[in-house]
């Protein structure tokens, strides 16, 4: 359905309403500032939140988040939840072809200043080590199929016990690093065949590894508390299950595709093909994404300890912490209360961070007192940022998951060449490793939103709350 | 106008790829589309083959069929390592595709942009217009 400027009603500065209309069974809500709002109308974005709005069992409203941009079915910086119990569906394209992409912290015990000199050798070994890119490998291969099975049920646990990492890698992974309920039996044989040779790999398009300096503290008691002191060495992966989760998503579209009929559902865009989270088919699905959520972590794993090697190799210290692990896109089953009463909701997060608040009993030790962390990854050579979820957080404890793109990757590459880029970050003090000098470009910063303004939104909507700033000292991309 | 009467283009996504293809026939139309998919991240200009992987495709519909064609590319780079150069098509008499990609191996081919993820179902087009054969695809990158 077509949505204009005209149909959004401004609630407060960074909250506008898109009323219910035709099929939509609640209203859009979008996160933005004013400065933001004209890239989320002049793409599709806007008419996607009101898609998704006529999901069966749906509540309360489709959100968007101030990074939102135009997706496939759902936006990407998409949040909806669903009632279980009130026929509530599970839709793939919820959460999107790479499933559990999401983003890892790690911490060096070192400051830029420190590291300066040994940065030319370190970015080097980091992309010897990091496959990337087209037909790359990955740091790991599992033994066949029964190995690769341990990988889905385990995740980034699994990899530990294979000498992946050390436990304390798990105390701060979302979920201690492994999603239950997840079912092998689930993913198909093309997910499982594209599966074995990609277990630590980070893929290519906005993935990537940068090496990074805390550059600016907002809260410093938190950031304390998290370990970001102002000037420490920090390292961001961001990547996720790679063509395992894609070919799981793919799969399961068509499955839903092919079923919606006799559960009586029809969608407005087949991208959004859904079941009921209780038919077998919602069921599989869940189990599916679940084992491909582990997958995404125990990548993100593999490439820790390939980055713990560059550090060792370079600098002669390779005691790496991992500061958090968050997923951006997944379902979870959660409770929340909806007009006073508890109800158990499938929420879909499609380029959204889970935030919970200080206190929340799903977060124990430390993050208790502090609130979950959210790693908001901006664009290449741009800040990245780090926020804890508030009390009272919107859109069920959701918050954005970085810059949000706003211009194609056709229209960045006629702006600027691989080179001309490269040039530019390298003048900007940044080091740069590309897969692929030709596909930089794509990247290009002024190709997304300002992160700043984005985690800024974020902050005055109350979505969350800014921690710190954390500045590239050098990208590896694929 | 577009023309000759097969090619194909990428058309603005914010994030994405949309791939539109035609040609003077279903299996012309489908083959520009697979030639697009390839471009829009592999220079493959002078690349030599070096073997044949064969196509046998059947689905529900026409653009069904088009996601799977699609899709053997992105398997092919993630199982076998290979990219496709080129396809040749017929249709089949049980409505579906056979044929073979020409293949080279991965490290052969220049990457120039971010390697496909999956084929959408989201805005996706194939038509017979006058003349010709149309299709449009969202692939995510």
């Amino acid at each position: 359905m077509a949505i204009t400027v005209e149909s959004l009603v401004q609630e407060t500065p960074e909250r506008w309403r898109i009323e219910r209309r035709g099929d939509m069974r609640v209203p859009g809500i979008v996160f933005a500032s004013r400065r933001l709002l004209p890239d989320l109308v002049s793409d599709r974005s806007i008419e996607q939140v009101a898609n998704v709005a006529t999901l069966p069992g749906i509540v309360v409203a489709s959100y968007a988040m101030p990074d939102v941009h135009w997706g496939y079915g759902f936006p990407i910086g998409g949040v909806a939840a669903t009632d279980i119990e009130r026929g509530g569906v599970v839709s793939p394209g919820g959460v999107g072809f790479d499933i559990s992409c999401g983003v890892r912290l790690l911490l060096a015990p070192m400051t830029a200043g420190e590291l300066a000199p040994a940065l030319p050798r370190l970015m080097d070994e980091l992309a010897a080590r990091i496959p990337r890119g087209l037909g790359r490998g990955a740091v790991w291969h599992p033994m066949g199929a029964a190995e690769l099975r341990e990988v889905l049920l385990g995740g980034s646990r699994y990899a530990v016990e294979r000498g992946f990492g050390v436990p304390d890698d798990l105390v701060r992974c979302e979920d201690q690093g492994i999603v239950g309920d997840a079912d092998p039996d689930a993913v198909g044989e093309r997910a499982l065949q594209r599966g074995l040779r990609q277990v630590g790999s980070l893929g290519s398009g906005n993935h990537f590894l940068e090496v990074q300096v805390v550059d600016a503290v907002s809260d410093p008691a938190v950031a304390a508390r998290l370990g970001l002191e102002p000037g420490r060495v920090c390292v961001m992966i961001h990547c996720g299950s790679r063509g395992l989760g894609h070919q799981i998503c793919t799969d399961h579209v068509k499955v839903m595709g092919s079923a919606m009929a006799q559960y009586g559902i029809t969608v407005p865009d087949r991208q959004l093909a859904c079941a009921p989270v209780t038919a077998p088919e919602g069921r599989a699905y869940l189990g599916a994404m679940a084992a491909a959520a582990n997958y995404g972590r125990a990548n993100r794993q593999l490439l820790t300890e390939a980055t713990r090697d560059a550090f060792a190799a370079a600098t002669g210290d390779r005691r790496i912490d991992l500061l958090y692990d968050v997923s951006h896109n997944l379902a979870k089953i959660e409770r929340h209360t909806i007009d006073g009463a508890p109800r158990q909701l499938c929420v879909h997060r499609k380029g959204a961070t889970l935030a919970l608040p200080p206190g929340h009993p799903d977060l124990s030790g430390d993050l208790a007192e502090v609130g979950q962390p959210v790693l908001v990854p901006g664009s290449m050579g741009t800040a990245s940022h780090v926020l804890v979820g508030v009390a009272g957080g919107g859109a069920f404890y959701s918050t954005c998951h970085g810059a949000g793109r706003v211009l194609s990757r056709h229209a960045a590459r006629r702006k600027i060449g691989g080179r001309a880029l490269r040039a530019e970050l390298e003048a900007a003090g940044i080091a740069v490793r590309p897969g692929a000098l030709a596909g930089l470009a794509e990247e290009a910063p002024f190709a997304y939103k300002d992160v700043d303004e984005v985690v800024d939104t974020c902050e005055r909507a109350g979505l969350g709350r800014k921690v710190a700033r954390l500045r590239p000292l050098g990208v590896v991309k694929g | 106008m577009e023309s000759p009467a097969s090619g194909h283009r990428l058309l603005p996504h914010t994030a994405d790829l949309i791939l539109e293809a035609w040609g003077p026939s279903r299996h012309a139309c489908l083959r520009e589309a697979v030639r697009g998919l390839v471009e829009a991240f592999a220079d493959v200009d002078g690349v030599a083959a070096s073997g044949t992987v064969p196509v046998a495709l059947q689905a529900d519909s026409g653009e069904e069929l088009l996601v799977a064609l699609l899709e053997e590319i992105l398997y092919l780079l993630d199982t076998e390592d290979v990219v496709p150069l080129d396809v040749t098509l017929t249709e089949a008499a049980d409505g579906g595709l056979r044929g073979a990609f020409l293949v080279a191996p991965a490290g052969a081919v220049s990457q120039q942009g971010a390697v496909p993820k999956a084929i959408a179902h989201h805005g996706l087009e194939l038509d017979e217009e006058p003349g010709r054969w149309r299709c449009r695809v969202t692939v995510d990158v």
